[in-house]
């Protein structure tokens, strides 16, 4: 019996290394970000960036920034790290004080896509 | 579905089929069919004065279970009444990776950015047969922690009267999430889509 039960195990064990995940192969979530989730900043932040839990597909993941009235921001220039394909960064016009949203938009790299959104101000 | 109002509504039909487990457990001998509708309601539309509720949501189930027996005789020659019984199913939990990512990052990190602590209470109410009435049910807070490929869970199962039951138990449990575990099979749709 316990032959048998050895043999069940090793055949888990083969199967599940044999099917088992290639690293990072989930929904990408924001980890944390910089300026952070919520935050008040007395200096305008030049770059934002954004730290997610799994590596991104650089086509397909976007982000924005706009102020209190829909202006975008940031300069257009979303790029993943290349250094770190798990942080998403773009740089930022000179920002006044006033509350600012950022929308992100990512697809990891098994295709899954997620999305959300969070404020951050900055202070006079 | 509303995705702006984090709003979910669904449709399903549970069967739990008869004698397909030990009779030591108390395993039925007939089926149960149970169709169900299912909602769930994050609150991530509340107003920015409310926005620590923001992480909150709520999930749960009505349903009603069909016994394809009406009576069932043990082996001692007991009969029981098996009558349908509407189910109901409510879980309050508060998202503390919601919380960190799209409210407020309040500096926990790994391991506690991803716990979510949670209540569920579940109710059976029999509608006939005699038992009309007898409602049983428990209350299970608890708390979760998800991972990218998995979850594990550990609650409090506290009976919500003495029909059923006296004592305090826990139950743990470990949910893979397949879709991500293996998403060129799992992770894609049956039917259309990509």
């Amino acid at each position: 019996m316990s032959s048998l039960r050895a043999l069940c195990c090793a055949v888990l064990i083969l199967g599940w290394s044999w099917v088992a995940p290639p690293r990072a192969a989930a929904h990408a979530f924001l980890d944390h970000a910089e300026p952070r989730v919520g935050s008040t900043v007395r200096t305008p932040p030049t770059e934002l960036r954004l730290s997610f839990t799994q590596e991104l597909e650089p086509a397909f993941s976007t982000v924005e920034v706009k102020d209190e009235s829909g202006v975008q921001v940031d300069r257009g220039d979303v790029k993943v790290d290349a250094d770190d394909a798990t942080l998403l960064r773009v740089s930022l016009n000179p920002l006044p004080p006033g509350t600012y949203k950022v929308i992100w938009r990512v697809v990891s790299v098994d295709t899954h896509p997620t999305e959300g959104d969070f404020t951050f101000q900055v202070s006079p | 579905m509303n995705a702006p109002h984090e709003l979910l509504l669904s449709v399903g039909v549970n069967a739990e089929i008869g004698a397909s487990g030990s009779s030591s457990l108390g395993v039925d001998r007939f089926s149960t069919i149970s169709p169900g509708i299912f909602f769930g309601k994050g609150l991530g539309d509340l107003p920015k004065s409310l926005s620590f509720l923001r992480p909150l949501a709520v999930t749960g189930v009505l349903s009603l279970d069909f016994p394809t027996q009406a009576k069932t005789t043990s082996d001692s020659g007991d009969v029981a009444q098996n009558p349908h019984v509407l189910g109901t199913g409510l879980a309050i939990e508060y998202s503390i990776p919601y919380l960190q990512a799209s409210v407020l990052d309040i500096g926990l990190r790994t391991p506690f950015n991803r716990l979510i602590p949670l209540v569920e209470l579940n109710f059976q109410t029999p509608l006939d047969r005699g038992q009309q009435g007898l409602t049983t049910g428990i209350i299970c807070p608890g708390i979760i922690w998800s991972s990218s490929y998995f979850q594990i869970g550990l609650e409090a199962l506290i009976p919500v009267n003495p029909r059923t039951g006296h004592n305090v138990g826990a139950i743990a449990q470990l949910h893979f999430y397949l879709d991500d575990m293996f998403p060129h099979t799992f992770g894609k749709p049956l039917f259309g889509g990509r």
